[in-house]
């Protein structure tokens, strides 16, 4: 419930600084890549050979980001669709630990780079899910489904179980540990 | 027709939600590379002292400023079992790698803010060396 009151007097804030925010975020999100390009202008000139490596690299990177970031595009038109009222009514009736756990399993079930979740994890919270529970989704990305025959035929598969059950744990008790010390703070 | 319109509305919704948070990508990823190419693994290596207890905060460190696919963090702790660092370290270094992201802070600050972004990494990173601890305990307690 005091969640929701935060949310609400958040969206009334929003709405209040309306275009400004909005401005200034636009701005500023242009500012780390813009550092990072002229990293690149200084770095070629110290060390074009490894600048080179670094810029091949990094496009094959994002090639492979690409097709993760279509299932993102596909999962925020899916979870834009549903209609805010009723979600944040779901919200506010559902147990707080059905969520982590949902988040749980939608974490886990994920796949790409973290960062290629953040749209959609904030597309999230401006709906009401918590600060909690999107902090469980981002860890329980740490259980890797499709890498883990790799990681039994490196470690074994008795630390591979144990390994992931305490990751699945983790997962809930940064929800709720994030939540608390979040909630907190508004109130501070 | 109705429908189709507002269909293409929350589409044209979600891709410019896509779109505004892709110049951050485009800078985590390419600072990855730059990481990748000038910072060598075995310098890196190096810092680790044979003390548990201090190796387990360092691969934890360690696991948060690397990143990439987590096969490459498998391989690496799979290399630093072999030349005798301690499971303990090795195991926060793989969970680090994996659930903390120092290089993509930048973009996680401008999407949820300084205080989630700040709170959900430090605690990432402790989380590490917790779950380092208790695996490398069960697994003594089973085995």
């Amino acid at each position: 419930m005091e969640n929701n009151k935060n949310m609400k007097n958040k969206n009334n804030q929003q709405g209040k600084n309306g275009n400004k925010g909005k401005k200034k975020n636009s701005k500023s999100s242009f500012i780390f890549p813009s550092v990072v390009v002229l990293l690149y202008v200084v770095l070629y000139f110290v060390n074009p050979d490894k600048t080179l490596i670094a810029f091949k690299y990094s496009f094959g990177v994002f090639k492979t980001v690409l097709p993760v970031l279509s299932m993102v595009l596909l999962f925020l038109f899916l979870f834009n669709m549903i209609n805010e009222k009723k979600l944040k009514n779901v919200v506010e009736k559902s147990p707080q630990f059905v969520q982590y756990l949902v988040m749980t399993v939608f974490g886990t079930f994920s796949h790409g780079p973290m960062y290629a979740w953040y749209p959609l994890m904030k597309g999230f919270h401006d709906k009401g899910i918590s600060y909690g529970s999107i902090a469980t989704f981002l860890y329980a990305r740490g259980i890797k489904l499709a890498m883990m025959p790799a990681l039994i035929s490196f470690f074994g598969i008795k630390y591979t179980i144990v390994l992931t059950t305490y990751l699945l744990i983790f997962s809930n008790i940064q929800g709720i540990v994030v939540d608390i010390l979040m909630k907190d703070k508004a109130q501070a | 027709m109705e429908k189709k319109k507002s269909i293409k509305k929350i589409f044209m919704k979600s891709l410019k939600g896509l779109i505004n948070a892709l110049p951050m990508m485009f800078g985590i990823v390419f600072l990855l590379g730059l990481m990748k190419s000038f910072i060598s693994f075995e310098k890196m290596a190096t810092i680790f002292t044979q003390n548990k207890f201090i190796d387990t905060i360092m691969g934890a460190l360690l696991g948060s400023v690397l990143a990439g696919s987590s096969i490459n963090s498998y391989i690496i702790g799979n290399e630093m079992v072999i030349s005798g660092i301690s499971l303990f370290a090795v195991t926060a270094f793989i969970v680090s790698w994996v659930t903390v992201g120092f290089v993509q802070i930048p973009a996680e600050k401008e999407m949820f803010g300084v205080k989630f972004t700040l709170l959900r990494n430090g605690l990432s990173v402790i989380f590490a060396i917790a779950i380092s601890i208790v695996t490398v305990w069960t697994l003594g307690v089973i085995s």
